[in-house]
């Protein structure tokens, strides 16, 4: 018999041990490898496919779970090489050397940790390729799919293997310079009842009696929990903050949609395309029991950079009231302060018109006067009725018409707005680029677009907060599975001086609820704050708390079910 | 020369600012061949000494040499090799491996040592034999009585014939009879293969199986009663002793 004989009975004997250390480096790895698989994903980051206000959401998960990874494997590589003391201790005492300790021990550590970053790689994979599975064919956003980043796995790779290679030095360096009487009693060793018992001592004599023995398993590894129950905390907190955003978000996206969206069909009659009496869309938009109430033709120049529109326009057919002088013009800025996105508002001074004719800036107005559409450019100047005609006989710019289409209910238009479009696509004669240039918008689809971002962002909060989630189980629970033959040995004597096997179910039980409660009800207070500045600077500060809010009470309320439940199974 | 020559041992505790002094010049030698125990009260110290003398702890000030050889000198590699070879140890609370059989624990000095499967083989069988556990070689620790584990724990102390073993509290969770079998099994082991034993405890019945016994008291040596006649007579002569040192009915059995 040679000593790896004797290691793979220690293995097969401490398997448990063995496998919770495995499950622990797993599951960490596993989470930032999907996460990293999601944020280095080009198309999933791309502003112009997903939203960024979705996308960016990806990242305080990444952070998290780059920390949980940072902070979780040490201690529990710390917990697992503690449950290894008393048998290195008798392996020292009978003559084994450090240095061969060391070397097993790295060997055997290697092992785990190589074996779970393998394990972790494909789970990763397989998670975020089920993520991407979803958004394309659960929720029909196109143009994103799974891609092999190897980004991605390179930094899932050194992240980890720097983790643990840090942790193992850490830990076994501690652990080698034990003597060996610390390390043969090293299961029984007891610790100092900290301050904070003392004061509960004091503060609740009575009830810290009646639970003396539930509190006596929660003392045990002190630092150990102060760690889990902080840490647990904060990932509690950053999922209730995420949730909490997401749910302002959702009603922000619809909301967002009909303010940009003035009018219920937009399309520009420019540069020969589009070129059909008005009269025939109406009819197509009838004939599909949408009913236009009105049509409003509001002439426009456009070049490069910016649309040019006529303050008497304007003002007659929308109802505004611009007095812009001849030789000037008012940048017009149409956002939504309140819509949560930064906005580039700045305003240009002056511009030239004809040879060397130039208007000059009258100032700004930030207001929607109509939607979004490709054929109009991205900023628009309002200027003096005789400056208008200028530029209209200016030949280098295109003179056109939009069209804007109010109807007595937008909300089912949809298959109108549709035949409409194949309608215009059909008269225009041209290639498919240049459809899509020319191509109506609508509030309609542009709501429907939302509700999608709206699905896909709940989605991803569902998906990343489950993760996060789990990974705080898996905190706490790792703890109370690396503490089960210290609970056993103390259930046994427990029995062996008259405590009924109730009576231990039930302060089991209890120590469960002292496990997992307090970082649930802590990281949900921790989160309100954060919550109410984040979403205040879109006007659901409170929502967002209240969204929180709701979330904790919700997680805390599923998980006294479940502990009753696996209390009331069993006992140990 | 001695199997254990240790001088003017002294050790102290730090413990929340005050300094304990445990062991204040303990001098002590044991033959080769000799079998000897420690007596002292509870909290005297024997444990300390006995962790000073195996090189789990460091003592402040004194020397431990084992067969000649000093242990101060050693550097920690050197000390795993000279406790391999030259030292056994046993223990209260046994310390044997819940994760392999009796055999395997017995078997791990010279597996640590790297011998060949024959050379286990052969101590193997020497030593079962001698303990009289050899129906148990394939049971697992956790199916075996105290008493039992105990003579597996003896079985792996003398496995690579050391120099001397050290037993702290070796009978200490045994009841009478089991104290006299695994107290005979050491006297046997002691007279076959010539290996000393140092042996610590509060024991009366355990001491008396052992040719001398020294007691420790206020950090010191202070006296040793030698057996003479029978263990009867011996026995007696340590109630004597431990009456003479004011020791209460508590140190008694
Ligand atoms: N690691 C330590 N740190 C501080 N004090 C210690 C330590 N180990 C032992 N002591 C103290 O040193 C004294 C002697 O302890 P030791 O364990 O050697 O006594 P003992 O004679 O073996 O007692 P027992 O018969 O109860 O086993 C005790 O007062 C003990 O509290
Ligand atoms: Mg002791």
């Amino acid at each position: 018999m040679t000593f790896f004989d004797i290691s793979k009975k220690m293995l097969r004997f401490g398997f448990d041990r063995y496998r919770l250390y495995f499950l622990c480096n797993v599951s960490a790895a596993t989470l930032f490898c999907c996460f990293a698989l999601i944020f280095s994903n080009p198309a999933f980051m791309n502003g112009q496919i997903v939203n960024s206000s979705i996308s960016g959401n990806i990242f305080l998960p990444a952070v998290v779970s780059a920390v949980f990874l940072i902070f979780f494997l040490p201690v529990s590589c710390q917990a697992f090489l503690s449950s290894r003391k008393q048998e290195y201790g008798v392996m020292f005492s009978l003559g084994m050397s450090r240095k061969e300790g060391v070397f097993h021990l790295f060997f055997e550590h290697t092992v785990v940790s190589l074996s779970a970053l393998a394990a972790a790689l494909a789970a990763g994979t397989v998670l975020s390729f089920l993520f991407f599975a979803v958004i394309l064919y659960g929720i029909g956003i196109t143009g994103v799919q799974w891609q092999f980043c190897s980004e991605a796995y390179k930094i899932t790779f050194i992240l980890y293997a720097a983790v643990t290679a840090a942790a193992f030095v850490w830990n076994g360096g501690k652990f080698m310079r034990d003597k060996i009487g610390i390390l043969l009693k090293a299961k029984y060793r007891s610790e100092k009842t900290g301050k904070f018992f003392k004061l509960l001592n004091r503060l609740v004599p009575g009830y810290m009696n009646r639970h003396f023995v539930a509190w006596s398993f929660v003392r045990r590894h002190k630092k150990v929990w102060i760690f889990k129950y902080t840490f647990a905390a904060v990932i509690v907190a950053a999922a209730a903050l995420l949730m909490g955003s997401c749910i302002t978000m959702y009603p922000g996206f619809l909301r967002d949609a009909e303010n940009y969206s003035p009018y219920d069909m937009v399309y520009a009659q420019i540069d020969g395309m589009n070129q059909d009496p008005i009269q025939e869309a109406v009819r197509i938009l009838e004939q599909n029991g949408t009913k236009a109430d009105q049509v409003i033709r509001l002439p426009y120049v456009r070049d490069g950079s910016f649309n040019y529109i006529s303050a008497a326009d304007v003002n007659k057919s929308i109802g505004c009231n611009y007095q812009i002088q001849e030789g000037e013009f008012l940048n017009l800025f149409q956002y939504d302060p309140k819509d949560g996105y930064e906005h580039n508002m700045q305003p240009v001074s002056a511009v030239t018109i004809s040879g060397n004719q130039k208007l000059r800036s009258a100032g700004s107005d930030v207001r929607i006067l109509f939607n979004q559409n490709a054929a109009f450019a991205d900023r628009t100047l309002i200027v003096n009725a005789s400056d208008f005609e200028t530029l209209r006989a200016d030949t280098t710019r295109s003179a056109g018409c939009m069209n804007l289409f109010v109807f007595a209910q937008w909300e089912n238009s949809y298959q109108g707005i549709c035949a409409v479009k194949e309608y215009l696509q059909n008269s225009n004669h041209t290639d498919d680029e240049e459809q899509h240039y020319y191509a109506l918008s609508s509030k309609v689809e542009r709501y429907r677009d939302a509700e999608k971002s709206g699905q896909f962002l709940i989605f991803l909060m569902v998906f990343v907060t489950g993760l996060m989630l789990s990974a705080e189980f898996l905190l706490i629970h790792s703890q109370i599975q690396a503490e089960r033959e210290e609970t056993d040995r103390a259930v046994r004597s427990l029995k062996l001086f008259g405590m009924a096997e109730r009576e231990i179910g039930k302060c089991l039980r209890y120590r469960n609820f002292l496990r997992f409660l307090p970082p649930l009800i802590a990281g949900t207070i921790l989160s309100l704050l954060p919550s109410y500045y984040l979403n205040e600077s879109y006007g659901m500060g409170k929502l967002g708390v209240l969204a929180g809010a709701v979330f904790g009470i919700v997680l805390i309320f599923i998980n006294v079910v479940l502990l009753c439940r696996a209390g009331s199974t069993s006992s140990g | 020369m001695h199997a254990l020559n240790a001088s003017n041992i002294s050790k102290s505790y730090q413990t929340s600012g005050e300094t304990a002094k445990v062991l204040r010049g303990v001098n002590l030698q044991i033959a080769r061949g000799e079998m000897a125990a420690v007596m002292g009260p509870s909290g005297s110290g024997k444990t300390t000494l006995l962790h000073v003398l195996t090189g789990i702890d460091t003592p402040d000030d004194g020397d431990v040499a084992i067969g000649g050889e000093n242990f101060a000198q050693l550097s920690e590699e050197e000390r795993a090799l000279f406790r391999r070879k030259h030292m056994g140890m046993i223990f209260q609370d046994f310390q044997l491996l819940e994760s392999l059989t009796v055999k395997e624990n017995m078997l791990l000095p010279l597996i640590l040592d790297k011998k060949d499967a024959d050379v286990q083989k052969a101590a193997l069988e020497k030593v079962m034999d001698a303990l009289g556990i050899g129906d148990l070689a394939d049971k697992g620790i956790m199916e075996i009585s105290g008493g039992q584990k105990q003579r597996a724990a003896i079985g792996r102390a003398v496995m690579n014939e050391p120099e001397i073993i050290f037993g702290d509290e070796p009978t200490g969770s045994l009841d009478r009879k089991t104290t006299g079998d695994v107290m005979r099994c050491m006297v046997r082991m002691n007279r076959q293969s010539g290996i000393s034993f140092l042996i610590v405890t509060h024991d009366v019945y355990t001491a008396s199986f052992c040719d001398r016994v020294l007691f420790l008291q206020d950090g010191k040596l202070a006296l040793e009663v030698k057996k003479e006649k029978d263990e009867k007579s011996f026995q007696e002569d340590i109630l004597k002793t431990l009456y003479a040192l004011g020791g209460g009915r508590d140190d008694l059995f």
